[in-house]
């Protein structure tokens, strides 16, 4: 008998230790229905609409704050997926422009636009494809730039980034920006994977930051190996030009074995990027070269990295928050000064965090720049909320970080 | 006179078993060394989950009940089976061991699942062509939350069976009780998240007996 009891209570003392991994129970009781609708992503919010727009995987919606009211905008037919959106406005009048995934759309330049005031539908081509099937539409993003591969005389895969479109779409679509990034410097390059973002917190109307990365597959020998390139580049706003990438502004360093899952810029300029596997690099604003600055232990993908930078200019003091690539986890708050040679990072799971510690992320949309930051925020599974974010207390793990709302009450 | 309630309960549980004890009564069954295997399949029923602290998620402590609504568990009725061994160390009393796998769903189609292992002793007060254990487990469980969480902690029960054996060796029974199943988190952050779960699980059982 004596040994049993000492057996039960060993077990009893190691089953406290390796227990790591918790919460369980504050997960369950915080379930929520599964809502029957896969989010995209969040297109924009029309204050004078009052309705928020966003992608599901049958098209295009709105609804209204709180939720009740949800509307087909654009439906997806066959051929004609909705691929990426953006909520812009062109000529004073607001418009849903999108893309979709069919191939002839895509080689020859179609945007199509949805003006919000009165539902109507139409499309214009881009000015300048030379319909030869040598350009095609890549992706567009939320602000509404458009990134397009092609060919130039020399036969090298280039790649052209359109923005800051303001008339409203005619036959011909004129962008104000152009910028051309060549890739013919990259030898024995036998198929290149593109991906790039534009910076989480950027709107339509404000400079933007963006990183484009080129994915590399190098076979030597009858060896294959990937690298990536990475270019920075400044999208502003108020006097775009057309520009050409030079190797200058590729980020080098020792990153280019590893994938971007997003990235950051910090008040200063300099570049924040966090790799799949949970690594920290930075690029000086006046650099090109990107250094490691730590490892977060945390893991990351592109599809499913949120990432949310609050700046707090008394302090001259950035937080990064974060929800990784992990169903149920915590949110990862990151904290650091400009000029950051170095993170400091919390856990979150209340307050603002309550909701979507519980599910993926797939898209977030600024509603407010100042303190508190809102913002709306999609998940996988469980539906869209509204989080509401108190600077002051942005890294502490209770009530006072701010709030949010259950999943499809979202309100703005 | 607190508790009144309570007290009539215990009186009539006490009668009930000595009832069923005069009613059902043969000669003891077992002796030192009589072994029992059982198996076990049924359902569980989540009773309620338990706060120890208050914290900013939690408006309440306590949750009550299944399915759907504010101040429930979230979880829906579940599945189980276990395994079970007992040995006699007097004609009364056996010591013995379980390990089973439980299964609820949560409304939002999520799987919580629990490997209970514990050390069980068991009462028989009433044994022969019917045996009403009642048993106590200790041990410790591996809780699984989806597909990213998990914990080991511990594990605690109270059982009452009824099982009427068809020839000497087999009897079917049914069983029902209580499970306690705190979750006792090692980080510092999760502390607030401590939390009691209770369960009542309801089985049928097949037992062999030597």
């Amino acid at each position: 008998m004596k040994k049993h009891l000492l057996l039960i209570s060993l077990l009893a003392i190691a089953s406290l230790f390796v227990s790591c991994d918790g919460a369980i129970m504050t997960d369950i009781v915080n379930s929520t229905e599964k809502v029957s609708k896969s989010y995209g992503s969040i297109i924009g919010v029309s204050t004078t609409q009052a309705k928020v727009y966003y992608r599901l995987s049958s098209g295009i919606y709105s609804n209204v704050t709180g939720g009740g009211s949800e509307t087909c905008l654009v439906a997806n037919k066959e051929n004609y997926l909705v691929r990426s959106s953006a909520l812009v406005t062109l000529g004073g009048n607001e418009y849903i422009m999108y893309i979709t995934n069919n191939e002839t759309e895509l080689n020859n330049g179609t945007i199509h636009f949805y003006k919000l005031s009165d539902g109507s539908a139409s499309t214009a081509l881009i000015s300048g494809f030379d319909g030869t099937n040598t350009d095609t539409i890549v992706n567009m993003y939320s602000n509404g730039a458009v990134l397009v591969q092609s060919v130039d005389a020399s036969s090298n895969v280039v790649y052209k980034l359109y923005y800051k479109l303001t008339n409203e779409p005619t036959s011909d679509l004129i962008f104000g920006g152009e910028i051309a990034i060549s890739v013919d410097s990259k030898t024995n390059v036998s198929k290149l994977y593109l991906q790039s973002g534009i910076e989480s917190n950027s709107s339509q109307t404000t400079d933007q930051k963006a990183i484009l990365a080129l994915n590399i597959k190098t076979e030597s020998n009858g060896e294959t190996t990937y690298k990536y390139a990475y270019y920075k580049i400044d999208l502003p706003f108020s006097s775009p030009t057309t520009t050409t990438l030079s190797s200058s502004d590729e980020i080098t360093g020792n990153m280019s074995k590893l994938q971007i899952a997003n990235f950051s810029v910090d008040n200063n300029g300099n570049y924040y990027a966090i790799t799949t596997g949970g690594y920290v690099y930075k690029a000086a604003a006046s650099s090109g070269t990107f250094s490691s600055i730590t490892s977060t232990g945390y893991y990351y993908e592109p599809d499913s990295a949120f990432m949310y930078r609050i700046y707090d200019s008394v302090n001259s003091k950035n937080y990064l928050i974060t929800k990784r690539s992990t169903k149920n986890s915590t949110l990862v708050v990151y904290s650091y000064d400009n000029d950051a040679s170095s993170f400091s990072s919390t856990t979150i799971r209340y307050g603002y965090a309550a909701k979507i510690a519980k599910d993926l992320v797939c898209s977030a949309y600024q509603l407010t720049s100042t303190d508190p930051f809102n913002i709306l925020v999609a998940t996988n599974e469980s539906g869209m909320v509204s989080l509401s974010i108190n600077m002051a207390y942005v890294t502490s793990d209770d009530s006072s970080n701010g709030s949010t709302t259950d999943f499809e009450k979202f309100e703005f | 006179m607190r508790y009144p309630v309570k007290k009539t309960a215990l009186v009539i549980i006490l009668t009930s078993l000595l009832g069923v004890g005069a009613l059902f009564g043969e000669a003891l069954q077992y002796k030192t060394g009589s072994m029992i295997f059982t198996f076990k399949g049924g359902t569980t029923l989540p009773s309620f989950i338990y706060f120890f602290k208050d914290n900013s998620l939690n408006e309440q402590r306590l949750y009550t009940g299944m399915g759907k609504g504010d101040n429930s568990t979230k979880l829906y009725p579940g599945g189980n089976f276990s395994l079970s061994f007992e040995g006699f160390t007097t004609p009364s009393i056996s010591l013995g061991g379980e390990l089973g796998y439980n299964f609820n769903y949560t409304i939002g189609e999520t799987l919580f699942s629990i490997v209970p292992l514990y050390f069980k002793i068991s009462y028989y007060p009433v044994q022969g062509k019917f045996d009403m254990p009642v048993s106590l487990g200790l041990g410790m469980s591996y809780m699984k939350y989806g597909d990213d969480k998990s914990l080991i902690t511990l594990f605690t029960n109270v059982d009452v069976g009824f099982v009427y054996y068809i020839n000497e060796n087999w009897g079917i029974g049914i069983h029902s009780g209580f499970w306690l199943i705190p979750e006792l988190n090692y980080k510092q952050a999760d502390r607030s998240s401590n939390a009691l779960l209770g369960m009542t699980p309801v089985v049928l059982s097949v037992s062999y007996r030597n």
